[in-house]
């Protein structure tokens, strides 16, 4: 009899999305942000720290979805899981450059524009929400 | 312990405190590229490794289905 092995997925689901979730709204609510002025330094070290919760969530997702396309004993439905899970891999490593690009400008108080950053940060946080 | 308690007593305290920080307004230590930058890198490779470690499950898989 073929073992059935079910997958863990919504309790990952919903602490990936807590997670990003709290991550983003700690940046959108600093101190920095709420008072109207912005200061870029804290500004820089809020999205830092949201950034490496966003990639620590990531990680563990991609650990876990590595695990179930091992346990996945149809051939085709583990090739079409692995073909979308490189898809999503690739996403996040285009949103990771811009980021990292964006970062990187901030520290080094090159101008920028912070909605931008801010669009990227919630771009990474919901495609952990959907995963 | 199985992950998902793992995964919230790694996460929730550094959420909890970056929230009360917020909302308290409570200077909190602030955090440069370059201290987490390690961490990005050491991230990414376990994300290479898990890429890997799937891409030659599904080889295998297939192998032995041919």
């Amino acid at each position: 009899m073929m073992a059935t092995v079910v997958p863990a997925r919504r309790p990952l689901r919903i602490m990936s999305y807590l997670t990003a979730l709290a991550a983003c709204l700690s940046t959108w609510f600093a101190p920095a942000c709420r008072s109207g002025g912005v200061d870029l330094k804290e500004l820089a070290s809020e999205s830092n720290k949201t950034w490496l919760s966003l990639e620590r969530s990531f990680t563990e997702w991609s650990e876990k979805e590595a695990d179930e396309i091992e346990l996945e004993t149809d051939t085709a439905k583990a090739g079409v899981r692995l073909a979308e899970y490189e898809e999503t891999l690739d996403r996040w490593d285009a949103i990771r450059a811009k980021v990292l690009a964006l970062l990187g400008a901030l520290e080094a108080g090159h101008e920028l524009d912070v909605g931008n950053l801010r669009h990227e940060l919630d771009r990474a946080a919901a495609m952990i929400g959907a995963l | 312990m199985n992950a998902l308690a793992e995964t919230l007593l790694r996460v929730v305290p550094d959420i909890a405190e970056r929230i009360i920080d917020a909302v308290t307004g409570r200077k909190a230590k602030q955090v440069k590229l370059t201290d987490i930058l390690t961490e990005l890198e050491m991230l990414q490779l376990r994300r290479d490794v898990a890429l890997r470690r799937a891409r030659q499950s599904v080889k295998r898989k297939k192998e032995r289905g041919t």
